[in-house]
């Protein structure tokens, strides 16, 4: 009972030596990014949240950037900076420059992946132009970069964007043929915008997909329950508002080359059309003619996609993993040697399901 | 250091006892007439003597009864009397200790000669007390409104009332060696467990000691771990509560001058169940029950969560709220452990002061005096918003518990909770909560499981614990207290369908 006791004091007396810091005295990081300066010099920011007065309710951030030779050292440089010790805890979004991404961000998906106290549900993206001016940019009184930032690619996630965040990327980044991507981001005047998708190929970003193509990118890696797509077709500009949509993936196999057959469903209705001179009544064979004309646009788009994926050697859809799932002894090597060549068919059943309550 | 030798320490027979030891008549007469509302005089022409305390006894009967008989001269001898006397329950002993007991409880002693060893006693005790008044302390908005007194046969008779069966049997034992107390064991024949009730009796045999004032001298020294701040058995003072645990199977305790009874085997979901969850349809006293042993959880580990997660895992703090915890902390100069124990200890005082006031506006007085206070607090910096808010809540939650006893351990268990916070964090809590776990686990209640129907697992116990079933699911009594009729109803009445009434 005695030695019992005396144990629980020890430990308590023990616990006495952490230095605690609580809330308040700890500065929390909520963004970061990182420039690319020179062969092996970085520049990194960072955003941390400065809480006024309690009635006042305004939140002012406060950057700290510092230019190192390695990450490690970025870390004790900015602690030099900073009057309250620094807390990655909550940290909310990530960016690269992206003369960054394109030589690779390897050692920073290292620290990101090992470090317990990051969330695997953060953002990461690219910036087209310069991360320190993106992050210490004012865009509005009452938010932080950060929580914009998170907003705005939460927003775009439900629409055209597909699900991205840390998690997903550091997935796609381990799997055998898979590769990630990454929201392609950049600063306009006083906002920002999602301009597009950066395709990576492990760790390095090798292309950018415009922002107009997002959909299809979201259509062939996820089911879409709200995305809109404008297309131009021979009876003008029309939006059509996708509501439902599946993508299944089969993989046939006649000797030693895999074939891929891609089965798109999409269900949507018409919610603008600009006129061209063509009448816009409603009829069960203009439905057809306009279901027919969307398919084929989603087809070639699709392919086309599928195609620019395969000049670069990457594999975001994962359909080399797709392949190794089903398929025994799946050989690492002589799949990447296939797979420039691999023939992918795309079948898209398109289903317009209105038009509008006007005539 | 000096210690009296053992053997000399037995040997010694204090004042006290010796008093009362190797007595006559003579002598404890002798004794009383220190006292002043002793009275002894000798009656009538043939000089029958009688004795009795006038603060015990009832003029009525003294006057009306015995007076006329003796001054008539109607009676030869105390045998004689016996017969003649319209008074119930009238005895002739010649035992001083029997004698002594008689005339202490307000019995008129009368003698033939003042030296005489043989007396007859004639029951006139004046049996005052408080009426009958609705339960304070369990209060229901439904249900019966009486609530047991502090006269022992006064509670006996509000329970046979509402169990006018043979089977009802109490076994009464004398306890205290100085004040007597008059402790009935009380259990339904053939309902409660054998065992269970040698156990009760047991153990109130081998108590020794001097006073027993209130039930709950009695809940403490018979209480299996009485070293654990969780109270083992269960105190009401509601007479439908108890005659309800009676019919389960349970044992009663009830000691005369406490208008508490206390009820065991118990366990510890006994204490978070109220009598109102009966009274109420089956699914919304589901519900309440389940509010409050949320509120139970929410009162004991709500500080120490903000403690732990403001001084370690901050990451935990949702964005949203963030900067409303920021902003509210930034002024305070206490660490949150400082700032929580500063406003829980103020939150004790003002519950302490609430008991001691006299009146339930005193209560009141004290909860207004908190806000009052907090509010103080927050503007000068010492305490942050949101804690007030959540020390507060905390507070309102643990009044929730049905039964008092409970109530002052919840107050009391969420300090270790707060010191283990600070030290490891939530790691801290989780030790603390299995330290408590494992405690209640051990914890037996008349050598019946204390975390009963959860450990060891009685899913059938379980429709009368978290959730209450309808009283058409309540077949059998409850497992834990080892009914020897374990059926309450024949199941197949129920499930009968009787539309041909119809």
């Amino acid at each position: 009972m005695r030695g019992k006791l005396l144990s629980v004091i020890c430990l308590m007396f023990a616990a006495g030596c952490n230095n605690i810091d609580s809330v308040e005295d700890r500065a929390i990081i909520q963004i970061s990014g990182y420039d690319y300066v020179d062969e092996g010099r970085i520049k990194g920011t960072v955003g941390i949240p400065q809480y006024g007065e309690e009635s006042a309710r305004t939140v002012e951030e406060l950057n700290l950037t510092v230019e190192t030779e390695s990450l490690k050292e970025f870390d004790i440089q900015i602690q030099n900076e900073s009057s309250k010790p620094l807390s990655m805890g909550k940290l909310e979004v990530n960016l690269y420059n992206e003369d960054l991404a394109s030589r690779g961000i390897t050692d920073f998906m290292d620290i990101l992946s090992r470090d317990p106290r990051i969330g695997r549900n953060i953002y990461l993206g690219i910036v087209d132009g310069d991360t320190q001016k993106l992050i210490e940019g004012d865009y509005n009184q009452n938010e932080t970069t950060a929580k914009y930032l998170k907003g705005i690619i939460e927003n775009n996630i439900d629409q055209n964007l597909p699900k991205t965040n840390l998690h997903y990327f550091l997935y796609a980044y381990y799997a055998d043929g898979l590769d990630g991507f990454l929201p392609y981001l950049k600063k306009v005047n006083s906002h920002i915008e999602v301009s597009g998708i950066s395709i990576f190929k492990e760790a390095s970003q090798v292309t950018v997909i415009p922002a107009e193509d997002t959909l299809i990118l979201k259509l062939l890696k996820e089911k879409v329950e709200k995305g809109s797509q404008t297309i131009q077709s021979d009876e003008g500009v029309i939006g059509m508002e996708i509501t439902d949509s599946n993508t299944s993936y089969q993989v046939k196999k006649s000797g030693d080359s895999p074939r891929f057959i891609v089965n798109m469903t999409i269900k949507g209705f018409i919610n603008e059309m600009k006129e061209t001179g063509v009448e816009s009544q409603r009829s069960s064979a203009r439905i057809d003619h306009l279901e027919e004309e969307f398919s084929a646009y989603y087809k070639s788009k699709a392919e086309e996609m599928i195609e620019l994926f395969k000049e670069n050697e990457t594999d975001p859809i994962g359909l080399g993993s797709l392949y190794k799932n089903r398929m025994r002894n799946f050989d690492k090597q002589a799949w990447e040697e296939q797979y420039p060549e691999v023939p992918v068919e795309v079948n898209v059943d398109l289903e317009i399901t209105g038009m509008g309550i006007s005539l | 250091m000096w210690r009296p030798k053992k053997k000399e320490q037995e040997k010694t027979i204090d004042r006290f006892q010796a008093l009362s030891s190797g007595q006559t008549v003579q002598t404890l007469f002798d004794r009383l007439e220190h006292s002043n509302d002793f009275k002894r005089y000798k009656v009538g022409a043939s000089g029958w003597v009688i004795s009795y305390v006038s603060t015990m006894c009832d003029d009525k009967i003294i006057n009306n009864a015995l007076l006329p008989v003796l001054k008539k001269n109607e009676v030869q001898s105390l045998e004689d009397m016996k017969e003649k006397l319209l008074v119930d329950n009238i005895r002739v002993t010649e035992d001083t200790k029997k004698i002594e007991e008689n005339v202490m409880a307000g019995h008129i002693i009368v003698q033939e000669k003042s030296a005489d060893q043989k007396v007859l006693c004639i029951p006139a005790s004046n049996n005052e007390g408080r009426k009958v008044s609705i339960p304070e302390v369990e209060f229901s908005v439904v249900g019966p409104k009486e609530a047991f007194v502090e006269s022992i046969d006064t509670n006996m008779s509000l329970m046979r009332k509402r169990l006018p069966i043979s089977q009802l049997t109490l076994r009464e034992l004398k306890m205290g060696s100085i004040t007597q107390t008059r402790v009935g064991v009380v259990y339904i024949d053939g309902i409660a467990d054998e065992d269970n009730i040698q156990t009760v009796l047991q153990r109130l045999k081998n108590i020794d000691y001097d006073q027993i004032i209130d039930s709950s001298f009695i809940s403490q020294m018979i209480s299996d771990n009485s070293t654990s701040p969780f109270p083992q058995l269960l105190d009401t003072e509601r007479p439908d509560r108890v005659v309800e645990v009676l019919v389960e199977g349970k044992i009663a305790i009830v000691v005369d001058g406490s208008p508490h009874v206390l009820t065991c085997p118990t366990t510890i979901v006994e204490f978070f169940s109220a009598s109102d969850d009966y009274f109420l349809p089956w699914h919304l006293a589901t519900a309440f029950r389940l509010i409050r042993l949320f509120a139970v959880f929410f009162s004991v580990l709500s500080t120490p969560l903000y403690v732990a997660i403001l001084t370690y895992h901050h990451e935990m703090i949702p964005e949203e709220l963030m900067s409303t915890i920021v902003a509210s902390r930034a002024d305070i100069p206490f660490p949150p452990i400082l700032e929580v124990i500063i406003l829980e200890l103020t939150i004790e005082l003002l519950r302490e002061a609430g008991a001691r006031l006299p009146t339930k506006i005193g209560q009141t007085i004290g909860i207004v005096g908190g806000i009052v206070i907090g509010t103080a607090a927050v503007d000068a910096g010492l305490t942050s918003n949101v804690l007030l808010i959540i020390v507060a809540l905390a507070a309102l939650a643990s009044f929730t518990t049905p039964v008092y006893q409970i109530g002052n351990t919840i107050r009391l268990i969420r300090f270790p909770f707060l010191i283990g916070a600070q030290m490891w964090g939530l790691v801290g809590v989780a030790m603390v909560m299995m330290f408590y776990i494992g405690h209640l686990i051990k914890l037996t209640s008349i050598g019946r499981p204390f975390f009963a129907p959860l450990y060891p697992l009685r899913f059938l116990d379980l429709r009368d614990a978290f959730i209450r079933l309808p009283f058409s699911k309540q077949t059998d009594r409850p497992l834990q207290n080892r009914p020897e009729a374990p059926r309450r109803f024949n199941k197949k009445h129920v499930s009968e369908r009787r539309d041909i009434d119809e």
